[in-house]
């Protein structure tokens, strides 16, 4: 086998460049995507909230505002704890970047456990799609509690996957397989959790802060 | 595999002021929704919210440290006015409609 060129080199290094901003671009795209479909459950939202203003401030005062808020700090500090670990890794900084990792994935725990107290809390009072207690309120507030329980309930599945994805990036680097040198795959993890935690940013102020 | 020059060079520092500033702005937005403001209460959620999310995806997500994603740093924002022109106009055929 020949011995490989300058060319080769610059040729390899331009391939690898494409590579890199083509595997973020792909996410970014990913990430659009959701946008849209959280738009169309959000626009179906304002559609309701506009003609049922007053059943949907009604059914917001049922919610948990203490658990609302303690859960957004939550999620930000995960989002801050997932950027430190994206950061570190290229600085070298594996250790930083597991412990950050495994920080980011207890707070993502953290948050599903108390939404999963939260939706328990609120099924003992009654309140869960298509309860004869439900059914005896307001069309709004039915409305209300069917996208509170669609949008949190699709928003709590893209965090579960955010954690699963984050477990298997901590394998990787643990393993060798991401490095300070190939850290793609973390950084696409980030900006997908990040996503999420900007979806919960407004979910929080839609449903729990009605006044 | 080559790597986002600014991801070594960025300061944590950077970040930490990133995340009081969005804890700051959660506080904010409860407070203003204790406050009842009924005309503007969803204009000021909505202009918090997308404050948090403008911080997130420019200090987060280094969209605006990062000299190669230009285009998307021209599609999300097209994105999201699709969005808010959706249903802007969904109000508007309904205030017409009557």
């Amino acid at each position: 086998m020949r011995k490989e060129t300058e060319t080769d080199m610059v040729r390899h290094t331009e391939q690898r460049s494409v590579g890199y901003t083509g595997t973020r671009i792909g996410m970014w795209l990913f990430l659009i995507s959701e946008i849209l479909l959280f738009g169309g459950v959000f626009f179906l939202y304002a559609v309701y909230r506009y003609k049922l203003s007053a059943d949907f401030k009604t059914a917001s005062g049922e919610l948990n505002l203490a658990i609302g808020t303690g859960n957004t700090l939550i999620l930000i500090t995960s989002s801050f704890f997932i950027t430190i670990a994206v950061a570190a890794l290229p600085k070298g900084n594996r250790t930083l970047s597991i412990v950050a990792l495994i920080v980011t994935m207890l707070l993502g725990l953290v948050f599903l456990f108390n939404k999963y107290f939260e939706w328990t809390a609120e099924f003992h009072r009654g309140f869960y799609p298509d309860s004869a207690k439900l059914l005896t309120r307001s069309t709004g507030e039915v409305l209300f509690f069917g996208l509170y329980f669609t949008i949190t309930g699709l928003h709590g599945l893209h965090l579960f996957i955010g954690i699963c994805v984050v477990a298997v990036m901590l394998i990787l680097i643990t393993r060798g397989r991401l490095t300070e040198d190939h850290f793609v795959p973390l950084e696409n993890a980030g900006l997908y959790w990040h996503l999420v935690d900007i979806i919960w940013m407004f979910i929080f102020p839609l449903f729990y802060l009605i006044s | 595999m080559e790597q986002n020059p600014f991801l070594t060079r960025v300061r944590y520092r950077i970040y930490i002021f990133v995340w009081i500033g969005l804890c700051g702005l959660t506080a904010a937005t409860v407070f203003a929704a204790s406050e009842h403001l009924p005309a503007w209460g969803i204009p000021i959620a909505i202009a918090i919210s997308g404050t948090q999310a403008f911080l997130v995806i420019n200090y987060f997500m280094h969209l605006r440290h990062d000299r190669r994603l230009r285009l998307i740093k021209l599609i999300f924002p097209v994105a999201l006015a699709i969005l808010v022109i959706v249903i802007g106009l969904t109000f508007v055929d309904e205030l017409f409609r009557h």
